[in-house]
């Protein structure tokens, strides 16, 4: 790969609303998605990633440079990505997690996977429903009676607020 | 490949299986909610890999003991990679509800069920098949469930069960297939019976000899039997249970030993032969003149013994009572090969002394003895240290000069 050289490669990726972002190859290589495709030597040009916009890939890449700067320290590596997912709402995540889905990068759909469920453990099912756009498809006869099967489930604490 | 999509079905882009894994990481209650989202979610959180539940102290426990059934009822991934429930359980049907729940971990199985449960009590069961330990601490296991545990972990090489209150309780340990190397039975009140036929057994630990049988037990080396003081071991007893076994050990510490009186113990007729027997450790009750007899029984029983501790944790000796005369009568004894003897629990009474006079004078290859005067319970930890510190003392002056050159004190 790249770093025999000595010289950092820079690699272009283009998210699918066309907005160009430059990253160190090192650090890119985080996604098993954007290694096979440098290892097939698809890399010269700008690798397109379709399924990610440029919010969602911009904050990837902040990740992505972020988390390959620090060494082989697992703990200061957790509480990187802890601090790097702090302060990102639902929605962000929900992309996050699809893009790293799509990416292939485990850490990060690990950490941002447990954050989610960490979110969801909270939350109403009316607020899950909101935020995560999912949309009510049972009639009102139905869900009265998935309800009730589950019944046993709603006897925890819930919210419906946003923190 | 382009996929168009709007703000609105974000989550539902994802594909089922992370869906599924996001799921995982919620407790099963949290998880089984997600069922109301949608027509999508209402299987998906069955077929989570790894069911953890735990409650806390706070949390009801007929809340959790509800939760756990209602989730395995409904659940149906095939394969289990993770089954954990972290809970206090401590209720009359918490046997039947854990062998339940250990039949269910069971026929999912791959990785194994963790029970544990909060204090007062507490087990431990992970990773079935390639399972080698097991221990339950203060959970009622049934005999069905050990023996279902037993045939379902070909490789489980140590079992606990301590301090199970079972009510229908008779358990079997029996198999010719077995690899089980260390078994330990302990504090099970309403035990009935203890069926033992292991053939790699080579401990065994017990607190009582009620309703034991030893069947086949070829590799047993090493026995403990600790009684309490209500229930005392009768050494009759200890040998008829180990009447097929006694002649192979190596290892055998008795605690709350109850001789019978001297008259008794010339009722025991034979005392049986232990030619293997190295180490020996005897906890006492109340010293009497019947004690060094029972030393005597012992040591000439056990040829070969090279490691004798001898250990008396109650502080009064009944010395009013006591003769000294028959403990010199009685303490004729050689012991040509016990070169440690270690005694827990001197404090300096003549009996004390007289006992290892005995010793001294008996064991003729003795290279160290160790007196420890601590290991009595008394009510305050400084009056401890100061009898302790008295007994150190007299231990030195009523035993140095004794001593012969050989031996370290």
């Amino acid at each position: 790969m790249a770093a025999e050289t000595g010289t950092p490669t820079t690699l272009t990726l283009k998210s699918n609303d066309d907005e160009l972002f430059s990253v160190a190859e090192s650090a890119a290589i985080l996604s098993v998605t954007i290694r096979n495709m440098v290892e097939d030597g698809c890399a010269g040009g700008v690798i397109p990633l379709d399924n990610v916009d440029g919010k969602t890939l911009a904050s990837v890449i902040t990740y992505m440079n972020g988390i390959s700067a620090i060494p082989a320290d697992e703990e200061k590596k957790k509480s990187y990505r802890d601090k790097f997912l702090s302060d990102k709402d639902f929605e962000t995540l929900a992309d996050m997690v699809l893009a790293a889905n799509y990416l292939n990068m485990s850490c990060l759909m690990d950490a941002v996977s447990a954050k989610i469920a960490q979110v969801m453990e909270k939350k109403s099912v009316g607020w899950v429903r909101r935020k995560f756009g999912i949309e009510n498809d049972y009639t009102p006869e139905e869900e009265a009676a998935v309800k009730e099967e589950h019944k046993w489930t709603f006897e925890g604490v819930e919210t419906d607020d946003d923190n | 490949m382009t996929i168009s999509f709007n703000d609105d079905d974000r989550i539902s882009r994802l594909p089922d299986d992370i869906l599924v894994d996001i799921l995982s990481l919620l407790r099963p209650d949290k998880a089984a909610r997600t069922s109301v989202l949608s027509s999508r979610w209402i299987n998906l959180w069955k077929h989570t890999p790894s069911l953890h539940f735990n409650g806390s102290l706070k949390f009801e426990q007929r809340k959790c003991v509800k939760m756990v059934n209602s989730v395995i009822q409904s659940h149906k991934s095939p394969t289990l990679k993770k089954f954990r429930i972290t809970f206090p359980l401590d209720r009359p049907d918490s046997t039947n509800l854990l062998t339940r729940w250990l039949e269910f971990a069971f026929f999912r199985q791959r990785h194994f069920p963790e029970v544990y449960n909060i204090a007062p009590r507490s087990s431990t069961l992970s990773e079935f098949k390639s399972l080698k330990s097991l221990s339950f601490k203060g959970v009622n296991v049934s005999g069905r469930a050990i023996e279902f545990l037993l045939r379902n972990c070909p490789r489980l090489e140590q079992l606990i069960v301590s301090h199970s209150q079972d009510k229908t309780s008779k358990i079997e340990v029996c198999g010719s297939s077995l690899v089980l190397k260390h078994l330990k039975i302990a504090y099970c009140s309403a035990l009935e019976s203890l069926k033992i036929s292991a053939p790699s057994l080579t401990s065994l630990g017990l607190t009582s000899l009620e309703g034991v049988l030893l069947e086949n037990v070829p590799m047993l080396v090493d026995v403990s039997v600790n009684c309490d003081y209500y229930s005392p071991i009768s050494i009759k007893k200890l040998f008829s249970v180990t009447s097929r076994c006694i002649s192979q050990l190596e290892t055998l510490k008795l605690g709350m030993l109850w001789f019978p009186t001297r008259k008794g113990n010339d009722e025991l007729g034979t005392f049986p032969q232990m030619p293997k027997l190295k180490k020996l450790f005897i906890e006492y009750g109340p010293f009497d003149e019947a004690t060094v007899t029972t030393l005597a029984y012992f040591t000439s029983a056990s040829p070969y013994l090279q490691e004798f501790v001898l250990e008396n944790k109650y502080k009064n000796a009944k010395p009013e009572n006591i003769r000294m005369d028959d403990v010199a009568a009685s303490g004729r004894f050689r012991h040509e090969h016990i070169k440690v003897f270690k005694f827990r629990g001197y404090h300096g009474r003549p009996i004390d002394d007289a006992i290892v006079a005995c010793v001294l004078e008996n064991f003729v290859v003795l290279e160290k003895i160790i007196i420890d005067p601590s290991g009595v319970s008394s009510l305050d930890i400084f009056s401890r240290l100061e009898t302790e510190k008295t007994a150190r003392e007299s231990a030195k002056q009523h035993l140095q000069p004794q001593l012969p050159h050989r031996v370290e004190l």
